[in-house]
């Protein structure tokens, strides 16, 4: 049987949240050999069984851990969120009068959570990759990413954005655009010395 | 059972021989995270004890933990092949091979 290489997706995660390295070695030893879906549940029951053990063994630092995190990813969202608002009323301001035209794909948004999470991981790579030593270019490169795609989320989801009150849906979007921050801080770290953002 | 397949896998035993072996001595899927919880709480009564290998290629640099059984370790197996051969003996329907 020829060796197969494991998602690097799962690879990552395994590198990130599981602690014990020879368990994470030995995943990728066996990995190579068997089937995707036996991988996948390996890891997963990997990743549970880590944050059962780190909510045993230092409950308060992790249940604060989580929460100041989510807080930390919804603030980033939802700022992500009010910028591509201001930029879908700027565009109409001057004329962008195609932005009226959003919402196509409206209904579609949960099936995009996905690929959404696979592309700000992507990005965030490509911006730990380019700014390993320079944390305000990261954190520039962050929010950058992290409006964009909130816009671009904004256009093919939200139909009308600019008619509607100041942020539709804001708490679904919010969501969305914590899912991306979330992917983009998993992708930067992954690569780059940086923190990912205390100071925002 | 993690006991019986360190001392069956030997000197080489680390988290995927084990793995292996209870796989194939009891016809199941083993989950990897659950043998190593089992392999800490071993440890912690000090019934194995553990090494750090050299990091290898083919696991992405990732060094191998080996583990030992203690010889209190060997003592409680041997303890318990004694407890269960006296519970298997005698009961009339496990004899004979039908369930």
């Amino acid at each position: 049987m020829s060796a197969r290489k494991p998602s690097p997706i799962a690879v990552l995660l395994l590198d990130r949240f599981v602690a014990s390295e020879a368990l994470r070695g030995d995943l990728i030893e066996s990995g190579a050999e068997r089937s995707t879906a036996w991988f996948w549940h390996q890891v997963l029951a990997a990743l549970l069984a880590q944050a059962i053990w780190s909510f045993r063994t230092t409950p308060r630092l992790t249940t604060e851990s989580v929460l100041v995190a989510t807080a930390m990813l919804a603030l980033i969202g939802f700022n992500a969120v009010v910028v591509a608002n201001l930029l879908s009323q700027l565009f109409l301001l001057n004329d962008g009068a195609w932005i009226l035209d959003s919402g196509r794909y409206a209904g579609w948004q949960i099936y995009a959570t996905v690929p959404l999470f696979a592309i700000a991981v992507m990005s965030g790579r490509a911006i730990g990759a380019l700014h390993r030593e320079h944390r305000v270019w990261a954190i520039l490169g962050c929010g950058l990413s992290a409006s964009t795609a909130a816009f671009v989320n904004f256009y093919l989801f939200v139909p009308s954005v600019p008619l509607q009150p100041f942020i539709p849906n804001p708490a679904q979007q919010t969501a969305v655009a914590l899912l991306f921050a979330g992917g983009l801080f998993m992708g930067i770290s992954s690569r780059s010395a940086c923190e990912p953002l205390p100071s925002l | 059972m993690i006991l019986l397949s360190i001392l069956r896998v030997g000197d080489e035993a680390y988290g995927v021989p084990i793995a292996r072996e209870m796989e194939t001595t009891g016809d199941r899927t083993v989950v990897l995270s659950a043998v190593y919880t089992a392999l800490d709480r071993l440890e912690e009564n000090g019934l194995v004890s553990s090494s750090m290998g050299d990091p290898t290629p083919e696991r992405g640099g990732r060094a191998k933990r080996f583990f030992r059984v203690t010889p209190t370790g060997l003592k409680a197996v041997r303890q318990t092949r004694k407890a269960l051969t006296q519970l298997w003996a005698g009961l009339a329907q496990l004899e004979g091979g039908r369930s």
